[in-house]
């Protein structure tokens, strides 16, 4: 086990682009030894991906390629294409990030194995579908004789991902490449796959590099961590040290900006500043130099280079990926000064401050006014069969029955996995559609059923923040119209348009001076800034979040989180916040409603439902989170549900939850029959306000 | 909670760059990119030059349209007949020049028209939905299953041969596959989520249509108004060849066509001016229209690697 | 599926349906049979006209209503779609130029579609290399020129060839010759017909048909499972040509599949030059000859294949595309 099974070394590679060219990778040194992992962190752009296509030999021809990639003793980069075919797939697998277009849509996925099968083996066509069948079974799709003659469109996200990865160890590689193998997945068929690289790993004993944005991925899988910026590695550990005692600003910056699951609520996160620069025509000096807190002349006259940190850690010793080896590499030039997040006693990043205040501050919950609440809201969908043939064959029911109150000054985020209804229902509070089964009383006034005054009187009350904001902002206006926008709307005068539209600008964090810039000149976190700031223009007091930050980079979220925590407390501002992410709703929330197939199954305070779920699915929800922080990842045990949330389609009683639940299958026959018939309504303790909908927690 | 915005610091000096010169600096893109495509420019060169052509090229004439020159029939280009004379003694150059223009009127009005029918109706049917969708939609699918070549044919040839007739049925049967385009793209826009956005924060319908749909269907409208002067250009050959279009005494290119096979051997240069003429025509637009596809596409890459 | 495709054809008969008869009244609006007699010298009476049209149920006589009753009931009961101002049958007409369209335009459509998707995948493969752009070009060409001038010019050319040659190798005119006797000496005589009138439509229809396989094979080559296939150790060329291809193979077959009916209804312009007497010409015949039932004739048949190609269009995807197929 000495020798690594794939040697990289001062991998570069660059781009021509309209603008100039493009270093996406700049000096990528690793080894990676059998039956190990190799995580590889960084944000988009970071030229983690571009790393592993170039492993590969899947970069565009017009991508320069320079270094070393020796695989298995064997200089690899250089090799044409024909000559790459016979190790890709064969000896060095991957695993892509969406698994919706990842599978050929015209061929069946028994014969997407084979043809991987066929390429690198001299087995029959017959023994070749019968092995497929085999690694179908293996990866965990039921009924795999029969499946092998599906199509992947009948398959579901996480079904695909498994194939995909059936292809990926059909040959035991000795290398297999994941690239952000889960991020396109549900939490809870994320913990699916996870656990299931984990096994073929272990049967195929591949070495693994693993190439995420995730911290608590890394802190789960890895074994030692590569973090990325620029296009350069600028730090190299294994992963406990990494995680203990990042010594690279920036790896601080990233692992402080994540809000954590098990942290405290409400505390500021720490934003690192600033944007990723682009990479082309970088200057001279660190590329994070402008966004570091503790930069020095040098930083901006030199680029450090990836050296050991201390003198403990010397070069000369290193022997990585033999168990706990001593080795810490990082690109800073003060790399020594920094100890435990602390520069000379001092922390890297100083805590933001963090002020509250405000007429509701202290008021408990009941005493503030109710702004919105929401009453038997049901929102049903033709169901139609056939893509050709349309026939009305039932009604999906994405949003079956919820009620809801949210008070002033609070946060309510309604979390599930996609397909709960969670968005449904939010556009449905949104649309004041008379049509709307249920109520919609926003300051105690039913404004679905009001006539269209009352609609048109309510509509400044609730605003809307999109996940997508390069979607959500119209691409031919300036950002001065846009936020302008409601302001016309609502009929305000011209002077005083002007003046608001600068006030919300700075109070987002953007510069007034380029409000006659278009929205694709911003990055991704300032255009969000733009479509908060069109949010509050009509002075709301409800703003209907809708996965506000899922869009955006780990550095720039946290910048984007605080924003919207400062902003409530200032303008008590009640935020209905919609996420599938965990972390982020145990940082903005003060309640939470966990959403399964249309019904709200658990709510309660943020406190409560994290400390003491009772629901089975929200305890499985909790399990499935990765956390940053390999200590605490590796010594816990996850509950890891089976199969895929069922489809809405019926409205027939009983319990949607019952056939993945773990606790069900603790049950009796006649305790299961409960839950098979009867639909649990959600109940709690007297006078708590923590309800659940199960029958036996 | 009067006014909740009054809370916030006061921003001391609104310095804001208000709405300005913001379209100049768009428009300047356009034309960055529309001029690094050689064959659009190359597209844009023709068609000044042919619009000029017609514009200017019937003062300068030296006959008219209908003058007979008898010592001169049948001859070959040169001399006062610089296109030569067809078998009748009439000037060859007079006719193309008045046939471009003719063909050009006949092909601008008929696009422009067409695109004001198929843009009201496709912005239309995306915007309202339901059943004002269906009925527009049921209606264009109707009529497009109708023979609309005959159609055109039956009532151009009853109206003898006038132009703006011509523009007139060439625009009732021609604006249905545009205005499904435009639908097909307005519906795209439509579930955009600053539609969404500008629901939510109270714009009414007819603004949203205004300020957000029809400026971001403007680039197609652009290429469709392009496209649609070379399939004006090729009907109104096709009904002219076939004798239905312009007649005697008028001329447009198509017409001129019409005895081009019979006197193919002994006067090619009848046939080869005006289609020579015609051809640079539809291929100028077109080049011009590919151009203005890539340059106002708000996703291209402007040409991918250029 | 069987019941989908009873629906679609219910709704496509009542569209047709429709369609004929309008088409009915516009003709009788716009077509006058009596004016084929205003010119005969010696003159003809409009009385003595209307009398020797009556019974081709054409005569203004009849009201226009009675006449379409008639009409109607003739094609519905017996087939009969009626008589042309001269007496002639158009179900005669109609069954014989059927055959002469479909011998033009059946090799020239699929010659036209074959070159237009090779070239389609050609220019793909070179993307922005001089081969892709001199393609693009001549596609621009191809979609943009009017085939009366592509037509005049072939023929130019094709006379210029036979004069040089001394003898006739192109014939400019028909669809064959007369008095032409045994299977060798026919073919090649169709053959010496059909060449001139297939190139004219090959040149301006296989433009189309490369314009959409290579923007489609463009998206398709960079798609995720081509990197895939390319992962699992498909070289470039074979990831592309097995996952690609066959993918954006679909709407190129499919835009096929509705253009088929097409070759039945003809090439009005090209027949016409060539003096083919297929449908395309047919209805230009019926306009000038004022023939009514001739020229609703036309349309039934023309309007009918829209609606098979868009039937077939159909089939195509739910047999090409597992993605639509209906269990």
């Amino acid at each position: 086990m000495s020798q690594p099974i794939l040697a990289v070394r001062d991998l570069n590679v660059t781009f021509p682009s309209e603008a100039g060219r493009v270093d996406a990778v700049r000096g990528v040194t690793f080894d990676l030894y059998p039956g190990s992992t190799l995580g590889i962190v960084g944000e988009s752009g970071s030229g983690k991906s571009v790393t592993s296509l170039a492993i590969m030999g899947l970069l565009a021809q017009s991508a320069k390629i320079s270094g070393s990639v020796s695989f298995d003793g064997k200089e690899i980069l250089g090799l044409t294409d024909k000559e790459m075919s016979s190790i890709r797939g064969s000896g060095i697998s991957m695993i892509f990030q969406d698994p919706l277009s990842s599978l050929t849509p015209v061929y069946t996925v028994g014969d997407q194995i084979v043809e991987a099968l066929r390429l690198h083996t001299n087995l029959s066509k017959a023994q070749c579908w019968e092995r497929a069948v085999d690694l179908l079974d293996k990866v965990g799709i039921p009924n795999p004789k029969v499946r092998a003659k599906s199509f992947p469109h009948e398959f579901s996200g996480g079904m695909r991902q498994r194939v995909v990865i059936a292809i990926a160890i059909a040959n035991n590689p000795k290398v297999i490449i994941a690239d952000e193998p889960t991020t396109a997945l549900d939490v809870t068929i994320q913990a699916q796959v996870m656990e299931l690289l984990a096994v073929a790993r272990q049967e195929t004993g591949a070495a693994t590099i693993l190439i995420t944005h995730d911290m608590g991925l890394i802190a789960g899988m890895a074994d030692d961590v590569l973090v990325m910026y620029a296009g350069k590695p600028i730090e190299h550990a294994p992963v406990m040290e990494l995680f203990a005692n990042p010594r690279m600003p920036y790896t601080i910056g990233l692992l402080g900006a994540m809000p954590k699951i098990t942290g405290g609520d409400k505390a500021p996160l720490i934003p690192i500043k600033g944007n990723p620069p682009m990479l082309i025509d970088l200057p001279p000096g660190c590329p994070f130099a402008v966004r570091c807190p503790v930069p020095i002349d040098l930083c901006s006259q030199r680029e450090p280079s990836l050296t050991p940190v201390d003198s403990e850690f010397d070069a000369e010793q290193v022997v990585p990926g033999e168990g706990v080896v001593d080795y810490h590499f990082a690109a800073c030039h003060r790399s020594v000064e920094i100890d435990h997040g602390l520069i000379n006693g001092a922390p890297v990043y100083p805590v933001p401050e963090h002020e509250y205040h405000g007429q509701f501050a202290d008021m408990a919950r009941n005493d503030r006014p109710v702004t919105l609440s929401v009453e038997h809201l049901t929102k049903t969908f033709p169901l139609i069969k056939g893509a050709v043939l349309k026939r009305r064959v039932g009604s999906v029911y994405a949003v079956n029955d919820i009620s809801f109150d949210l008070h002033a000054a609070e946060t309510l985020a309604i979390v599930g996995e996609s397909g709960s209804g969670k968005t449904t229902s939010l556009l449905e509070v949104m649309s004041f559609d008379p049509k709307t089964e249920g109520a919609i009383k926003l300051g105690g006034v039913d404004v679905i059923h009001g006539g269209p005054a009352a609609r048109r009187a309510h509509r400044r009350d609730i605003q809307m923040v999109f996940q997508d904001p390069a979607g959500a902002l119209d691409p031919r206006l300036t950002v001065f119209d846009i936020i302008a926008e409601p302001l016309r709307a609502f009929g305000h005068d011209k002077s005083d348009i002007a003046n608001r539209v600068a006030q919300l600008m700075e109070v987002t964090g953007l510069d007034p001076a380029q409000a006659d810039r278009f929205p694709t000149a911003f990055s991704g976190g300032q255009r969000q800034r733009i479509c908060i700031a069109r949010a509050l223009a009509p002075t709301p007091k409800i703003v209907a979040l809708d996965e506000p930050v899922s869009a955006l980079d780990v550095s720039i979220r946290a910048g984007v989180l605080n924003l919207l925590l400062d902003l409530q407390i200032k303008l008590e501002l009640s935020y209905l916040f919609v996420s599938h992410d965990l972390s982020v709703v145990r940082h903005i929330s003060d309640r939470v409603a966990v959403m399964y197939v249309g019904r709200f199954v658990e709510i309660g305070s943020t406190q409560e439902i994290f400390a003491n779920p009772r629901h089975p699915y929200t305890e499985a929800l909790l399990s499935a989170i990765p956390v940053p922080d390999p200590v605490i990842e590796r010594s816990r045990s996850r509950i890891v549900l089976d199969g895929d949330l069922p489809s809405p389609t019926d409205d027939k009683p009983g319990c949607r939850f019952a056939n993945r639940c773990p606790l069900f299958k603790t049950l009796s026959a006649d305790q299961r029959s409960v839950c098979q018939q009867q639909t649990p309504p959600l109940t709690g303790t007297e006078g708590s306000d923590h309800l659940a909908a199960c029958h036996y927690r | 909670m009067s006014d909740v915005l009054s809370m916030m610091p006061a921003a001391a000096t609104p310095k804001i760059a208000g709405p300005g010169r913001r379209s100049h600096s768009r428009m300047r893109l356009y034309a960055r990119r529309f001029r690094r495509n050689k064959p659009a420019v190359v597209g844009v060169a023709i068609f000044v030059l042919l619009v000029l052509v017609a514009v200017i090229g019937p003062r300068i004439a030296r006959y008219s349209i209908s003058e007979i020159d008898f010592l001169a029939l049948a001859q070959p280009p040169g001399g006062t007949h610089w296109f030569g004379t067809n078998q009748t003694g009439l000037d060859l150059y007079a006719m193309t020049v008045h046939g471009l223009g003719r063909s050009m009127i006949i092909a601008v009005a008929v696009s422009l028209l067409t695109l004001l029918i198929a843009s009201f109706l496709g912005a239309l049917a995306a915007y309202m939905g339901g059943w004002v969708e269906k009925i527009i939609l049921g209606v264009i699918n109707f009529i497009l299953v109708m023979p609309l070549f005959l159609l055109e044919a039956l009532v151009a040839q009853k109206t003898g041969g006038n132009w703006l007739w011509l523009i007139v049925v060439l625009t009732a049967f021609g604006w249905m596959v545009m205005a499904r385009v435009i639908w097909q793209l307005s519906t795209s826009i439509r579930e955009r989520e600053y539609i969404a956005a500008a629901r939510y924060m109270g714009v009414r319908g007819v603004v949203v249509v205004f300020r957000h749909m029809i400026p971001n269907i403007g680039s197609l409208l652009v290429v469709q108004f392009t496209l649609g002067i070379v399939s004006t250009v090729m009907s109104e050959t096709a009904l002219s060849f076939l004798g239905f279009g312009i007649k005697i005494p008028d001329v447009s290119l198509g017409s001129m066509l019409i005895d081009g096979q019979s006197v193919l051997t002994t006067t090619p240069w009848a046939f080869f001016f005006p289609a020579g003429t015609m051809t640079l025509l539809t291929i100028s637009v077109a080049l011009m229209a590919d151009g203005l596809r890539d340059a106002l596409d708000p996703n291209s890459a402007a040409g991918g690697r250029a | 599926m069987i019941k989908y495709l009873l629906r679609q054809l219910l709704a496509w008969f009542i569209r047709i349906f429709l369609a004929i008869n309008i088409t009915y009244f516009v003709a009788n609006i716009f077509l006058d049979p009596s004016a084929n007699y205003v010119e005969r010298r010696p003159p003809i009476s409009p009385e003595r006209i209307q009398q020797m049209l009556e019974p081709y149920n054409l005569s203004h006589n009849e009201p226009l209503l009675h006449r379409w009753w008639d009409w109607l009931t003739g094609v519905v009961t017996r087939w009969d779609w009626g008589l042309s101002p001269i007496g002639g049958s158009v179900n005669e007409q109609i069954a014989f130029r059927v055959g002469v369209s479909a011998q033009l335009m059946l090799g020239a459509t699929i010659i036209a579609f074959i070159i237009g998707v090779a070239l389609g995948v050609y220019s793909a493969s070179r993307q922005y290399k001089l081969g892709d752009r001199v393609v693009q070009v001549a596609s621009i060409i191809g979609l943009n020129t009017s085939i009366v001038v592509v037509a005049l010019v072939v023929v130019f050319i094709a006379i210029q060839a036979n004069r040089s040659l001394g003898w006739t190798l192109f014939f400019v005119t028909g669809s064959g010759s007369i008095g032409v006797e045994g299977f060798g000496p026919m073919l090649v005589d169709k053959l010496q017909h059909l060449v001139l009138p297939s190139i004219c439509l090959i040149f301006i229809s296989w433009a189309s048909y490369t314009m959409l396989q290579r923007s489609l094979l463009l998206d398709n080559i960079s798609a995720d499972y081509v990197r895939t296939a390319r992962a699992k150790g498909l070289p470039q060329a074979v990831a592309i040509r097995r996952h690609a291809l066959r993918t954006s193979m679909i709407p190129v077959m499919v835009s096929f599949a509705f253009s088929i009916p097409g070759i039945f209804t003809g090439a009005m312009l090209s027949e016409n030059i060539f003096a083919w007497n297929g449908m395309g010409r047919y209805m230009v015949t019926t306009i000038y000859g004022n023939d009514i039932h001739g020229a609703v004739a036309v349309a039934a048949f023309s309007s009918l294949m829209v609606a098979i190609g868009a039937v077939l269009s159909d089939l195509a995807v739910v047999w090409l595309d597992p993605r639509v197929r209906v269990n």
